[in-house]
């Protein structure tokens, strides 16, 4: 075989179907005229298309005409439809579901309590879990925390007088009985003013002010502890300076009620 | 050279049944798009012969060539509104029947071998074949059609399609192309890479006789 035939070899199913260009289709026929093996292999082209070219037919076995609940596509038809390894493959996994299916239906529990059914599949149930714990009461909350804080201000303010009372002790040999009565008074008005503020502070309080009572209350214990420390200041300095005279002496505690009250304001 | 009188007669009446065929072939389409299944019926009588042949051709196997066919037409019965006339209807069902021989050629196992003629006589083409004049001549037609059909078996279902839409539907490269969606090219390549198949098988037993 020349070693153009392989190309002319190709080209002759393609001339044999009107495939090729004129030019390539003339240059086929003058090679397959000088070449007999070439013009064999054409010659069995042309009979294998006039093989496959005879007319032939088969009769349809029957109509194939289609019906309208036919085009529904069932489960069954379409499972029909699968390959055998298919068909094979979802038998074992529909005969797995309904095995277990079947398994769980055994240890199916219906239980009534009150004001609910239990389905449950499987073990026995277990004791029913605690209830869950009861909504928090904002208002008892609120009310409780009001009289711990109302406690709390009641102590201090009696350890407060307390603690002025010891300090008037100490220097009571440098008071007479008229600046010592009237120191008496003014603490006891002192107190009768916390207890309103004390109150009122409460009504704020309920009020459902929580943020300005903390504040309020935390004000509250700093002027009084600011208070208490000038108050020894001055009793120290009288205490140390016995020979203070009276008049000075009702001054100072004029003044430091004063300081007092201004601050409790 | 001139045509005669008669020649030119026949060919426009050939032209004009084409045209009323295909406005009649239309009208049944519109109305079996709009769920018509009487329609859809005598588009099933038009093309179930040709339908069934492909498949037959294409699956050697009688029974499952007309369980194929009416497979084919279901399909299209539940698809036909889906039909949007950009291809001829013809193309569309052709489409439809590779598509379903090649998937049964696919699930088919490797190796097996269906014959027509390991059939028993009730299921052989040789029985529904049209009668001949001469018996002789028939004879031997079925005896090249039964050599057809075992070359065909050679060929890989792709390929085996390609040859089908051809030379049995003689179909044009461009509507194979449209019929099995792939590019033109590789229709050509699959028809020759075939053709080259067929002729060692036939060619050579053509020899023989």
């Amino acid at each position: 075989m020349k070693s153009e035939c392989s190309t002319y070899r190709n080209q002759i199913p393609q001339g044999l179907m009107a495939e090729l260009p004129e030019d390539q289709q003339k240059a086929l026929e003058r090679h397959l005229a000088e070449c007999l093996p070439c013009a064999e292999e054409r010659r069995l082209y042309r009979e294998t298309l006039r093989q496959l070219q005879l007319p032939g037919d088969a009769d349809v076995p029957r109509h194939f005409f289609v019906y309208p609940e036919e085009s529904r596509a069932t489960p069954w038809r379409l499972f029909r439809n699968l390959s055998l390894a298919w068909r094979g493959a979802l038998s074992a996994v529909a005969l797995a579901v309904l095995a277990l299916g079947g398994f769980a239906l055994a240890n199916l529990e219906i239980r009534a309590e009150a004001g609910s059914v239990t389905i449950r599949l499987g073990e026995h149930s277990q004791p029913a879990p605690p209830p869950p714990p009861p909504t928090i009461d904002l208002a008892g909350l609120k009310s409780d925390l009001l009289l711990v804080l109302e406690e709390k201000s009641r102590n201090d303010k009696i350890e407060m007088i307390r603690t002025v009372r010891a300090e008037l002790a100490q220097s009571e040999t440098t008071l007479t009985k008229k600046q010592r009565l009237a120191l008496n008074i003014a603490l006891a008005d002192m107190e009768s003013r916390l207890d309103s503020r004390i109150v009122a502070s409460a009504g704020n309080v309920e009020a459902g002010m929580q943020g300005s009572l903390a504040i309020m209350y935390r004000e509250l214990d700093n002027q009084r502890t600011r208070d208490l420390t000038a108050i020894n200041d001055r009793l120290n300095r009288i205490a140390a300076n016995g020979e203070i005279k009276s008049n000075q002496t009702d001054a100072i505690l004029e003044t430091l009620l004063q300081v007092a009250e201004f601050r409790l304001k | 050279m001139q045509e005669s009188i008669e020649t030119v007669l026949s060919k426009t009446s050939t032209v004009a049944a084409d045209s009323k065929d295909k406005t009649q072939e239309s009208a049944w389409i519109a109305a079996a798009q709009k769920g018509d299944t009487l329609a859809f019926n005598r588009l099933v009588l038009k093309w179930e012969k040709a339908i069934y042949n492909l498949n037959l051709r294409m699956l050697h196997d009688c029974e499952e060539a007309a369980e194929a066919t009416q497979e084919v037409f279901l399909s299209a019965y539940k698809s036909i509104r889906r039909f949007r006339r950009e291809s001829r209807f013809s193309t569309w069902m052709y489409r439809i029947a590779v598509n379903q021989c090649i998937s049964r050629l696919r699930r088919r196992p490797q190796g097996a071998h269906y014959s027509l003629d390991a059939t028993g006589p009730s299921s052989s083409v040789v029985h529904q074949l049209p009668r001949s004049e001469s018996h002789e001549g028939e004879i031997l037609r079925e005896e090249t059609r039964r050599r057809v059909r075992l070359a065909l078996e050679h060929l890989p279902p792709e390929q085996r399609a390609v040859v089908e839409l051809k030379f049995f539907q003689d179909l044009t490269f461009e509507e194979i192309a449209s019929v099995i969606q792939t590019p033109l090219s590789t229709v050509k390549s699959r028809l020759y890479s075939g053709l080259e198949i067929l002729k060692v098988r036939l060619g050579r037993t053509a020899l023989e006789m």
